[in-house]
């Protein structure tokens, strides 16, 4: 592995840093957990298993990292209006085009989902992690992932006006 | 009216590429003809790409050069258990830290290697590129036997005018039971070895070895800083007592 290791986790920094951010909600500490978990993945480094991908191994490191430091410094306190987070003032005056808004708008409304739905969304729809992988990041079963994903897109289809009435209950049991 | 047949999170597999290939025909022959099952089937698929695409922007943002040097140090910590005196010359005398560290002139003696598979290559130092140093016809099954039976101290000799000689047993930081050891062979380099058990089989964890050793097979310090900068690195417990060491080697069998 030596410096393909190294290599493929900076290959892979954007990635970590957008999800740290959206774990974390300010771009500060969330500079801070993609080092923290950058340091845990050098020391656990023989224990990855390279039949596996290392984009959900550093995803999954990412979030226990997360919550270690939430234990730790009680930082949800001091998380930032998501409003005031730097790469949220995306709309480019007059010429923001229709799309850009949806975009926008789709933005918000994923940042604005409960957390365990905002994690989900993140890991398989823009991180296109398998259910399995995210199940395994997030450390619960693939039916519980499944519920929250189909949840969390029913909301966001609502908030932005996508098919509306198109959406059925399909009674997916309540995962907390 | 027509009864309903797909659940939401089966048309979302299904946008998602993750629905088995029996209900995925299903729902192919059912969406033929049912308009409302297509806009169902239609939120998911839009709900996706509207959320990569509205992420996508974040990665395009640079990078901050520190967290890609971090990395860099982190890989330069952790891959080349270059002892402490091998570092400060290496911050001194080069300007980058990316070179790998074997390649740097304190370290052209050495051999290193880490994290080994099935094999038993040792990647050589600059000086010898062309040459890999493999560990005669050591297999990992003869590794395995000498390693759970061998006390630390015992020479075993081996086949092929190797010895190999345990030097000690130990834990390493997360309780993974490691044993050092030491291959001589008459017409090869000495080779000192850490190796650590898991799932019943012994794990080549490192290697060092001299390029060159002298007539009575002396390993030069410098192999030895290496090995111990990489046994702090693992949080090595001190060495077992043989009879705890005898213990833990029964318990693997």
């Amino acid at each position: 592995m030596s410096d393909r290791f190294a290599e493929d986790i900076i290959a892979f920094l954007p990635n970590l840093r957008r999800f740290a951010l959206s774990l974390c909600r300010s771009a500060d500490i969330a500079d801070d957990l993609v080092q923290v978990t950058a340091e845990r993945a050098f020391a656990a480094q023989h224990q990855f298993d390279p039949e596996t991908r290392l984009e959900a191994w550093l995803f999954r490191i990412m979030r226990n990292a997360w919550i270690d430091m939430v234990r730790r410094t009680k930082t949800q306190g001091t998380q930032i209006d998501i409003d005031h987070a730097p790469e949220v003032a995306t709309v480019d005056g007059p010429r923001a085009t229709e799309a850009a808004l949806m975009l926008n708008a789709a933005k918000a409304a994923i940042e604005n989902l409960p957390e365990n739905q905002r994690d989900v969304v993140m890991l398989i729809c823009v991180e296109e992690l398998s259910y399995k992988e995210a199940a395994s990041v997030l450390d619960i079963p693939v039916g519980t992932v499944m519920s929250r994903l189909a949840r969390a897109r029913l909301a966001i289809a609502e908030k932005l006006g996508i098919n509306p009435n198109s959406a059925r209950s399909s009674h997916s049991q309540g995962d907390g | 009216m027509q009864k309903f047949e797909f659940t939401d999170e089966e048309l979302m597999a299904y946008a998602d590429g993750e629905l088995g290939t029996e209900r995925a025909l299903q729902l192919d022959a059912a969406l033929v003809s049912n308009a409302a099952l297509n806009l169902r089937l239609e939120t998911f698929a839009e709900t996706r790409e509207l959320s990569q695409k509205s992420f996508e922007k974040a990665l395009h943002e640079p990078v901050p050069e520190h967290l890609v040097q971090k990395v860099r140090n982190l890989a330069a910590e952790y891959q080349t258990h270059a002892p402490p005196e091998d570092r400060k010359i290496i911050a001194f005398g080069q300007k980058s830290v990316s070179a790998p560290f074997w390649k740097l002139p304190l370290a052209a003696a050495l051999a290193l290697a880490v994290g080994l598979g099935a094999g038993l290559l040792v990647s050589t130092d600059s000086t010898q590129s062309a040459r890999g140093i493999v560990l005669a016809t050591l297999t990992e099954v003869e590794l395995n036997d000498l390693l759970d039976t061998v006390p630390s101290g015992e020479l075993e000799q081996l086949a092929d005018s190797t010895q190999i000689t345990p030097i000690a047993t130990f834990y390493d930081g997360s309780q993974t039971l490691c044993r050092e050891f030491e291959l001589r062979s008459t017409d090869g380099p000495t080779v000192v070895s850490v190796a650590c058990e898991q799932n019943g089989t012994w794990n080549l964890r490192l290697a060092v070895a001299t390029a060159k050793m002298d007539e009575n097979g002396y390993v030069p310090a410098s192999s030895l800083q290496a090995l111990d900068a990489y046994l702090d690195g693992l949080n090595a417990g001190p060495p077992l007592d043989p009879a705890a060491e005898a213990a833990a080697l029964q318990n693997l069998r």
